[in-house]
Formats: structure tokens, C-alpha cells, sequence
């Protein structure tokens, strides 16, 4: 029995431990938040965390700068992390997805224009478009998803043109023309259920990039403006005091990494568990 | 034998009862960096309704290219129809758009390949994967697709229909995967079934069985059916007209009957001498010397000529056309076998 829990599904257990933990302090971080991550109290300001000389439990991770609450301030950038790292990696997969399909499948002119617009795309440094974004929109958090949606299209297109490639002269793709399928039915009926798997990884490990890229954007300036309490801001304010006040800038990146690591725990995971020869081990 | 006297009446028969299908003067090529290479020339064939016409030749002959062109289903980015037409019910399918087109394949003319290991898709339940062209083609319900797939399953002869349904190809063996196909193919009620070497994949028992279901589809349903295959024993069963295959060309068309007794084009009778000595279990199979020349370096003249022992100056000029030598046959030779000379006074 514990052979089997540390087995082979226990990436997938610990990386779904930590992925679900972390959506319910998102969702419920209203209630389990101490104290409202945008009140400050400057009579409290730069508190250690309790487990550091002069912390109290009032401030379990300490306080910032502005007397605000660290924990508090954590739990609420969960919120946006989640967010913006799921809603962009649905863009950019839908996104990439399609391109991916049409390309492969249709070959050719159409393929070529997508794939060098893919080629193109990924010789563009993503910040430099995010800078341009953020100065002609603003920074919200739906320009940010657009930003990162965007900017992340080329891997899910690369990707799934090379599955659609290799399928595309398989038989029963070949059949499904043969009695009369059109394009688009042998696109969404035959050729995307084949590559849904892999897509699925592979979104799932995205996510992980969203929500660090999230956080290098905040950090830049170039993500939600300052008070939101979001990782990447909580970062940029630590910086300023990272001897003063370590705890600011350490809590950030230990929750950044907490998550990365648990996402990047349940992809790989998933990906032994989809590959029919890793099962077989 | 009579010799070809009314080279006339084709055209007159041809009016009376127009066939099904009607090809005439095929040319596929594909496109290669040094130019484009022909897979196909000059193809013509007929498929009256209700026949059974047998394409035969050595892998390279064409006779796949032939098939899956009728339907335009090479991507245009491989190859593309050079020229010729295809007539089917009054319309070229080669000048169809593309979208009409699609109403006519698997709606009135379905295909069955080769391998039924990878024809179905691995990841659709088999009942799936039969409504499917039925949907698409018949609009009509799931519910009604589902009971008729079950009649189709009883009708090629699976056992249990319903459990079939529901099972994944991997679950069928190689026979009941073509039994699905076939199936498949049938569910539309199309007037042609071009059958791709049905049976090559399959082991031997399986393969009897297979065509044994064919033929008695095509005799119940009134089909028609083109069956490509290189087993001159699958087309002797079977097929009503024989079309030999030779380098992307013609080379003879007969009756069946006919083809077997007295085969006219050297290629042919080589062909068939092979499987006279099988059956006769001499000590050295004979065998027809060389190989298919590749579609991009054919001899200007016939491309059988450098494998034949016949061959002399006459043959290496210009490929000799497809012409009648007697009333439903045409062999594309300069000197066929038992059969006056057609070039002897050109």
C-alpha cells in the first residue's frame, strides 16, 4: 500500500495536493485572509514573521513596508496567479491549437504563412511586447492574459502542427475524407481527440510558465499596478529591502515555487501516467 | 475468336446503356523537384452498373493512384489530375468543386482499404465511427443511425451488433475490422464501392470470407464495385472485367472469361504463367524478368518492351495505345497474342 501511494501516480497526488490547495486559498481568500491585503498600518510596518527574533503571531509572515499584511497579501495574489496563468494558457492553446490544425492539415501556402508568422513570433523578445502592451493599454489583468495569451501561441502551434503532420496520412483520417468528411469535421472530430493528451500536458506545464511570466511582468512594472497585491509586486517591493527585510521578497518566491513546483509535479505526472510505455515500467 | 471487325459499335453500346462510371483519359501526376512525374496516362475505363471491374498490376502499377483519383483524394500539394475526366451520374467529379464533391464520396461512392488496422480511428467506438457517414450524409438522428448501424453490422455479418458498437477497433480482429469498413462504405447505400486490395492485409481464411461477403453484398445490393488487388485469383472470383496495369498505363481490358483463356498483351500471359506454374508445382517458378521501370524513366516506347521477350524496333517508338482487338477488348501492344496486328497498317 505505501509502495503504491509513492508510486506512480504520487506526482500526480502531491502536484494535485498543491494545485488544489493553492485554487482554494484563491477562491476562498476572503475568508481565510487575516486581514485585508490593501489595509496598511504604519505603526506596524516591517514586522518579522513569527518564527523570526520580535515576529508575532498577529503578522504570521511579518508585514511590508506599509504595515500591510504579508500573508494576507499572498493568499489574494494566488488569486491573480491562478487567473491569469490559466486564462492565458487557454488563450494561447486555443490559439495555437487552431493555427496548429489548420497548418498541418491544410499544408502549403497556409502552412507557411502560420508557421514563419509562428518563426517570426518567437525570435520577438515576449517582455518587449508586453512592455508595448502595458504602455498603449495599461496594465490590467485582462491585458495581461492577452499579453502572456498572445505571447505563448508558437508552442501549442509547433506542437500540434507536428502531431497533425505525422497523422495526417494516417488511414483513418484518410478514410474519414473518403466517405465525405470536410475539413473542419476532420479537424475537430478526428484529428483534435488524437492530440487532446498531449495538449493536455503540455497545457498543464504552461500554466507553471504563465504564472512565473505573470510574476517577471509584475516584477518589471509591467503587470497589474502597485498596490494589487500580486507575487510578481510583492517581489518588486522586497527587492528594495532584501536586508532590511528579507521575509518580503522570500515569502513571495517560496509561494512562486510552491506552485511552479506542484504544477510542473502533476504535468510530469500526467505525462508518465498518458505515455502508454512509461505504464507499462 | 472473332476477330475485331466493329470497332464501331463501342460508341453505339456505350449510348444504350450508359455506365456508371465512365473514365476517360486519366493522367495523375505528382509533383517531384525535378518536374512533375506522371503516376498515371492516359487511363480510360468503364464500370457498367451492377459490374464489378478488377484493376490488377505489380505495386508502382498505378492502380491505387487510378482509385483514389477518381475521388480527388490525393492532396493537391502530392499530385494533381493532369487531365482527363471522370464521369459519374452525369457530372466530370475532376471539375466538381470541392464541397459537391464531398456529397458524393461515401453518399454514392465509398471506399475500403487496404489496411483495416489503421483504417478505423483507435480512439472512437466502432458505433461511433459507423454513424458517422450517415450522419454527415443522411442527416438523421444518432438514435436512427444507431439502429441502422446495428442492421449494417448483422448485414455484413458480425454476431452480437449491439456489444460491437460499442467496443474500440483494438478490440476486433483484422477481419471484423473490414467487416466494419465495409459497413461503413455500405451505410450510405452508394451506387459504387471502389475497393482499395480489401482483403491483402488479411490472412487467408479471413480473405475468402471477406470476399466471399463482397460478392454477395454486390449481388443483393445491385452494386458496383471496383476491385483493385494484385491477386489475379481474387479478380478470377470475382470481377466481371479485368483492366492490367502496367507503368501508370492500361495495357489490356477484357471479360474476365476471356483474359484467362487468351490472354493478349505479353505482360498479361507472363502474369498469368506464374500462376499456371503455381498451380502446376514445377520444380522453377518462372518469373517476368526485372522490375516496374520508375514513373521517371519510362522508355519512350512501351514500357514493357525492355522486359519483354517480343519486344523488337516497333516497340521502342511511341507507347503503343489501348486499341480493340476484338468487341470488348483492348490491349495496348503492337503485336498481340492471337490477335491480328494493330499497327500492321498505320
Amino acid at each position: 500500500m505505501k509502495q503504491r501511494l509513492f508510486g506512480k501516480r504520487f506526482k500526480i497526488l502531491l502536484g494535485a495536493g498543491i494545485i488544489i490547495a493553492m485554487c482554494l486559498l484563491a477562491v476562498l481568500a476572503p475568508y481565510v485572509a487575516p486581514y485585508d491585503p490593501l489595509q496598511q498600518d504604519l505603526l506596524r510596518r516591517l514586522k518579522p514573521p513569527f518564527f523570526m527574533a520580535g515576529g508575532t503571531v498577529k503578522n504570521l509572515l511579518g508585514t511590508d513596508n506599509y504595515g500591510r499584511d504579508l500573508l494576507s497579501r499572498l493568499i489574494f495574489g494566488t488569486q491573480t496567479s491562478i487567473m491569469v496563468g490559466t486564462a492565458s494558457m487557454a488563450l494561447s492553446c486555443i490559439l495555437g491549437a487552431i493555427a496548429g490544425l489548420i497548418a498541418g492539415y491544410k499544408g502549403g501556402r497556409i502552412e507557411q504563412l502560420i508557421m514563419r508568422f509562428a518563426d517570426a513570433h518567437m525570435a520577438f523578445p515576449d517582455v518587449l511586447f508586453a512592455i508595448i502592451m502595458a504602455a498603449a493599454f495599461g496594465g490590467s489583468t485582462f491585458n495581461l492574459i492577452l499579453v502572456l495569451g498572445i505571447s505563448g501561441w508558437m508552442i501549442y502551434a509547433r506542437l500540434v502542427f507536428g502531431l497533425v503532420r505525422s497523422l495526417k496520412y494516417r488511414s483513418f483520417i484518410e478514410a474519414a475524407v473518403s466517405y465525405g468528411g470536410g475539413d473542419r469535421y476532420v479537424m475537430s472530430r478526428h484529428l483534435l481527440p488524437q492530440i487532446v493528451p498531449i495538449l493536455t500536458v503540455v497545457a498543464t506545464l504552461q500554466v507553471a510558465q504563465m504564472i512565473l511570466q505573470e510574476a517577471a511582468l509584475s516584477f518589471l512594472g509591467l503587470g497589474l499596478p502597485p498596490p494589487a497585491p500580486t507575487w510578481g509586486n510583492i517581489l518588486a517591493e522586497g527587492r528594495d529591502r532584501m536586508f532590511g527585510a528579507p521575509w518580503i521578497a522570500n515569502c513571495a518566491g517560496v509561494a512562486i515555487i510552491l506552485i511552479v513546483f506542484g504544477i510542473n509535479m502533476f504535468g510530469n505526472g500526467l505525462r508518465e501516467y498518458l505515455d502508454p510505455q512509461a505504464r507499462q515500467r | 475468336m472473332t476477330p475485331a471487325t466493329d470497332h464501331e459499335l463501342s460508341p453505339v453500346l456505350r449510348k444504350r446503356d450508359a455506365p456508371l462510371l465512365r473514365v476517360e483519359n486519366l493522367s495523375v501526376a505528382f509533383h517531384a523537384p525535378n518536374g512533375p512525374v506522371r503516376a498515371i496516362e492516359g487511363v480510360s475505363f468503364e464500370v457498367p452498373a451492377g459490374k464489378v471491374l478488377g484493376i490488377v498490376g505489380e505495386s508502382g502499377s498505378g492502380k491505387s493512384v487510378t482509385a483514389l483519383s477518381l475521388l480527388r483524394l490525393i492532396p493537391s500539394e502530392i499530385a494533381e489530375i493532369s487531365s482527363g475526366s471522370v464521369w459519374f451520374g452525369g457530372r466530370d467529379l475532376t471539375k466538381l468543386p470541392e464541397r459537391e464533391l464531398r456529397r458524393v464520396r461515401g453518399r454514392e461512392i465509398a471506399m475500403i482499404f487496404q489496411e483495416p488496422m489503421t483504417s478505423l480511428n483507435p480512439i472512437a467506438s466502432v458505433g461511433t465511427q459507423l454513424r458517422e457517414p450517415m450522419q454527415l450524409h443522411l442527416g438523421i438522428k444518432a438514435t436512427e443511425a444507431s439502429r441502422r448501424a446495428e442492421e449494417l453490422l448483422d448485414l455484413v455479418g458480425i454476431p452480437q451488433p449491439r456489444k460491437r458498437m460499442m467496443q474500440y477497433p483494438h478490440e476486433l480482429s483484422g477481419g471484423m475490422r473490414q467487416r466494419v469498413m465495409i459497413a461503413m462504405a455500405l451505410s450510405c447505400e452508394p451506387k459504387l464501392l471502389i475497393a482499395d486490395e480489401p482483403t491483402t492485409a488479411l490472412d487467408v481464411t479471413t480473405q475468402a470470407q471477406i470476399l466471399d461477403l463482397l460478392r454477395s453484398l454486390q449481388n443483393r445490393l445491385g452494386l458496383s464495385i471496383i476491385l483493385i488487388t494484385h491477386d489475379l485469383g481474387v479478380v478470377a472470383q470475382f470481377a466481371d472485367n479485368v483492366q492490367v496495369m502496367y507503368a501508370g498505363r492500361a495495357i489490356e481490358q477484357a471479360p474476365v472469361s476471356e483474359i484467362f483463356r487468351q490472354p493478349a498483351h505479353p505482360y498479361t500471359q507472363g502474369l498469368l504463367k506464374i500462376v499456371a506454374d503455381l498451380e502446376a508445382e514445377c520444380e522453377r517458378l518462372s518469373s517476368i524478368e526485372g522490375t516496374v521501370p520508375a514513373p521517371y524513366e519510362l522508355p519512350p516506347g512501351c514500357a514493357f518492351a525492355p522486359r519483354c521477350s517480343l519486344s523488337d524496333t516497333a516497340c521502342t517508338g511511341s507507347p503503343p495505345p489501348l486499341s480493340p482487338i476484338s468487341p470488348g477488348r483492348r490491349c495496348a501492344c503492337v503485336r498481340p497474342a492471337g490477335f491480328p496486328q494493330i499497327r500492321a497498317s498505320a
